[in-house]
């Protein structure tokens, strides 16, 4: 327990554990005030932006997935969307359809990730999720099976699901035949069945209450739940085209970070993410995944980064519904991508990666040859957040012991899913008591 | 007495420690007959060495992370290192061939504040590796295959032919005879299982250079398909554009160029 | 006249009985033979099989029959039969031997002796079953009569007997 006589405490975790990517925490405490707390990113930065200059435009999808093992297609598609809307391609809609169905696979196997092997833990007394499955079987093996339905779909459309292969400017370089859809269909609704209970279950849990003054920010479009199309809002008024993303967020540099931050110019930091899409998006979720949303008992929309964890499972119910509208209507686009000339210019293009907004700038040269990228991964933008729902936690684990207050920490951390090597062009948190 | 197991992070996207876990129902089999010491990314637990068995994956690209790896080094009886960034120093390698100042004033508005080296570089380079798992991701069949050996007491193998071989077996029209695709097939390690010709493009060479491979003859080919100068550097000069076939290869085209 | 005696196989269980038998010839290998242990071969399987005279393939083999048969077939047999090989291996032998054929560098002579083996829990390696001893030595009594004859065959011709 921390000495009463001594003024200066810290507060350290060197190596934050199940979260993507390397990362620190270091709390400094002066007086039982918070005097100084870094979200330290020591992930190493591997310098996307400035290895994709001087490459063609075609070969962005290849290069800009090695930027994420666990959400490769955002970035494919991220940057393949902003191409095609400098060099004025139209979309034939079974692609954009397909494109969809990308983003549900990839989803699901993320989320299902996040939820059962990075988060549940913490929230049944684990260390991690082997443990779990000693005492949850159940549960870990329907994880599973939810992951495994994921990257079925992913794999499906693009031969593996870390580093998929398929997807180009203009479409894909092969499309599925409609029978090849068609059998994931049983799959997917067993693993309906198995979302819906996994929304339950994490329902259970017991969430830390909280409330905060957040601005959420995600895609909204007229006729669907935001995945890889829409106009920019928030919680606090914005309401812009994917365009003008510079227009209102902006990045900076802090000295303990590899990782640029991010804030609303004129405000401060805002909140990305599954949660952030369903606060400003529920009366798109359609009425079956509405209504599960409402059983769980939690109000939507709210400002508890707590509640992630249940929009996450949400999401992936909401997936799996979308996986199947869109394979019941497939029918295989011909030619399986436009063709397309490049011009010089820049395309701006955001998608909605699982943890949220992701946002792509690329000028090219007249040939299509990359002149400039801009890569903005939405867990570099919530690290802002991520720190001021960290100052908001301290007072009320001043006096906890240091376990039990890294461990609140950590799971306020992994509200936001992290992913660090993302972020960084793990949490180390480091404490000291005296 | 289990096998302990450690799982180690460098440089990289975490797509291929990431495979563990797409390995689904093996994941749980795994997990009963091995000690997971220390894999950050799935427990909070940790242990300290001696590993029987090191995974690690991602490149080398600071001066933390070079003393690192030979902590790993001296803490594991066996280490295996998965993917490219770790065998190949992966595609931030292509920082090699760059001013990396630069790098480092394009991405970030204050670059002093980051720590880093101007190469990225495998572990090879930095520690005696006793066996590499080739791919970008890692294939999880080969990687299963590599742990079954090991838990078995028997050496791993891989098999290092090319892709074409692959693409024959699963019967796909060749995408460079039939559709004039430039394809790295020829002069890459198979282990994906022709996953690229299968969806009608070429291969982009992300299982690193095959065993049988004749570099001389592929140059020549890509040149009978118009592909020379910056185009050819382009597709060697990618995510394993540093092994030495390939950077060889590279490198003599672009002195050729100037 | 140069005979080539590969044993093929993988270290698990008692799919390591080609690899088992291979290893014991090469303690004494017959005359005009050399052993080769082929563990997990692949396709350079295909490389072994070039510039010998005559091969003799071991391996391990479940097609259903009891576990201990010996099936011995030629070339030949292989070429025309049906039946796979079922091998977890990237490339079969039945593959291996009609590719070779196919591209002109196969030997004239060749045989293959598979030894049918009961699907088995993992073990450690090169542990092989109590079960297998008896088709071992089969094998081993059938390889070392074969390549004889083969020897007896070319000395009398004076040059390597054909197919």
């Amino acid at each position: 327990m921390p000495s009463r006589r001594k003024k200066t405490r810290t507060i350290e975790v060197n190596y934050l554990t199940r979260v993507e990517g390397e990362s620190a925490l270091r709390i400094r405490l002066h007086d039982d005030q918070l005097a100084d707390l870094r979200l330290e990113i020591f992930e190493p930065p591997r310098f996307f932006e400035a290895l994709l200059r001087g490459r063609d435009c075609r070969e962005a999808p290849d290069l800009t997935a090695r930027i994420c093992g666990i959400c490769p297609v955002a970035y494919q598609m991220t940057a393949v969307h902003a191409f095609e809307r400098l060099f004025d391609i139209a979309i034939d809609p079974a692609i954009r359809a397909l494109r969809r169905l990308y983003y549900c696979g990839e989803w699901i196997e993320s989320h299902a990730l996040h939820v059962h092997v990075l988060a549940a833990p913490d929230f049944l007394g684990c260390d991690g999720v082997i443990a779990m499955a000693e005492k949850h079987r159940d549960a870990v093996e329907r994880g599973l099976r939810i992951r495994k339905l994921g990257n079925a779909i992913v794999a499906k459309l693009g031969g593996r699901s870390v580093h998929p292969v398929g997807a180009c400017i203009g479409g894909f370089t092969r499309v599925p035949r409609r029978d090849e859809l068609a059998v994931l269909r049983e799959q997917l609704l067993r693993g309906r069945a198995d979302a819906v209970e996994c929304v339950r279950w994490v329902s259970r849990f017991d969430l830390p209450a909280a409330n905060r003054d957040i601005e959420f920010v995600s895609l909204r479009h007229p006729d669907e739940y935001p995945m890889n199309e829409g106009r920019i809002v928030s919680s606090k008024g914005i309401d812009a085209p994917q365009e003008n993303f510079d227009d209102f967020f902006e990045e900076h540099q802090v000295p303990y970070s590899n990782a640029l931050r991010s804030k609303v110019k004129g405000r401060e930091s805002y909140f990305l993410g599954p949660l952030a899409r369903i606060n400003l998006n529920f009366d798109r979720l359609g009425p079956d995944v509405a209504s599960v949303a409402r059983d769980t008992g939690i109000p939507w929309p709210n400002s508890n980064p707590y509640t992630s964890i249940v929009a996450r499972a949400l999401e992936i119910l909401y997936a799996i519904d979308e996986a199947l509208r869109i394979i019941d209507a497939y029918e295989p686009p011909s030619p399986s991508a436009a063709p397309f000339h490049p011009r010089a210019g820049i395309g701006r293009a955001i998608t909605e990666a699982p943890r949220g907004l992701l946002y792509n700038a690329f000028e090219t040269d007249e040939r299509g040859s990359i002149r400039s990228a801009r890569i903005v991964p939405p867990t570099a933008q919530n690290q802002a957040r991520i720190e001021a729902d960290l100052r908001e936690l301290v007072p009320g684990i001043i006096q906890k012991t240091e376990a039990e207050a890294t461990h609140a920490c950590e799971m306020a951390i992994r509200n936001y899913d992290p992913c660090i090597s993302c972020s960084t062009h793990f949490l180390r948190l480091e404490t000291e008591r005296c | 007495m289990k096998p302990r197991i450690a799982v180690f992070k460098f440089a990289s996207c975490d797509g291929c420690q990431l495979q563990f876990l797409n390995a689904e129902d093996e994941l749980l089999k795994l997990a009963g007959l091995v000690d997971f010491a220390h894999f950050p990314q799935i427990r909070s637990r940790h242990l300290d060495g001696p590993y029987d068995i090191a995974f690690v994956e991602g490149s080398i690209t600071t001066p933390d992370d070079a003393r690192r790896i030979i902590r790993v080094r001296e803490d594991s009886r066996f280490l295996v290192t998965i993917g490219a960034c770790a065998t190949a120093g992966g595609i931030q390698a292509l920082r090699n061939w760059a001013d990396v100042e630069q790098y480092r004033s394009v991405v970030y508005p204050s670059p002093e504040f980051i720590s880093t080296l101007s190469t990225s570089t495998p572990i090879s380079e930095h520690v005696r590796v006793d066996f590499e798992i080739w791919g970008c991701p890692v294939d999880v069949r080969e990687l299963l295959s590599v742990v079954r050996s090991l838990l078995s007491g028997a050496k791993p193998v891989l098999p290092a032919h090319s892709v074409c071989m692959e693409c024959k077996r699963r019967g796909n029209a060749c995408v460079v005879v039939a559709r004039g695709e430039p394809c790295l097939g020829p002069v890459t390690r198979t282990g994906c299982g022709a996953l690229c010709p299968s969806l009608r493009r070429g291969c982009y060479g992300c299982f690193g250079p095959a065993d049988d491979q004749n570099m001389e003859s592929f140059t020549r080919l890509l040149a009978n398909q118009g592909i020379a100068g910056d185009d050819a550097l382009r597709r060697l000069r990618a995510i394993n554009g540093y092994v030495r076939p390939w950077r060889e290869t590279a490198d003599a085209i672009a002195a050729k160029k100037n | 006249m140069l005979i080539r005696i590969i044993g093929i196989g993988s270290p698990f269980g008692d799919d390591a009985c080609g690899l088992e038998v291979a290893r014991i010839l090469a303690e004494a290998p017959p005359p005009n033979c050399e052993v080769i242990v082929a563990d997990r071969p692949g396709v350079s399987l295909l490389e072994l099989m070039r510039g010998i005279d005559a091969a003799i393939l071991i391996d391990a083999v479940r097609s259903g029959a009891r576990a201990g048969t010996l099936h011995e077939l030629s070339f030949d047999d292989v070429a025309r039969c049906a039946a796979r090989f079922v091998s977890s291996h990237d490339m079969g032998v039945a593959e291996a031997v009609a590719l070779a054929r196919k591209l002109g560098c196969a030997p004239e002579r060749g045989k293959i002796f598979a030894i049918e083996i009961a699907p088995a829990p993992a073990r450690r390696a090169f542990t092989l079953s109590q079960t297998m001893r008896p088709a071992l030595k089969r094998a081993l009594d059938r390889v070392r009569s074969w390549a004889e004859e083969l020897s007896r065959e070319s000395a009398v011709s004076g040059h390597p007997p054909t197919a």
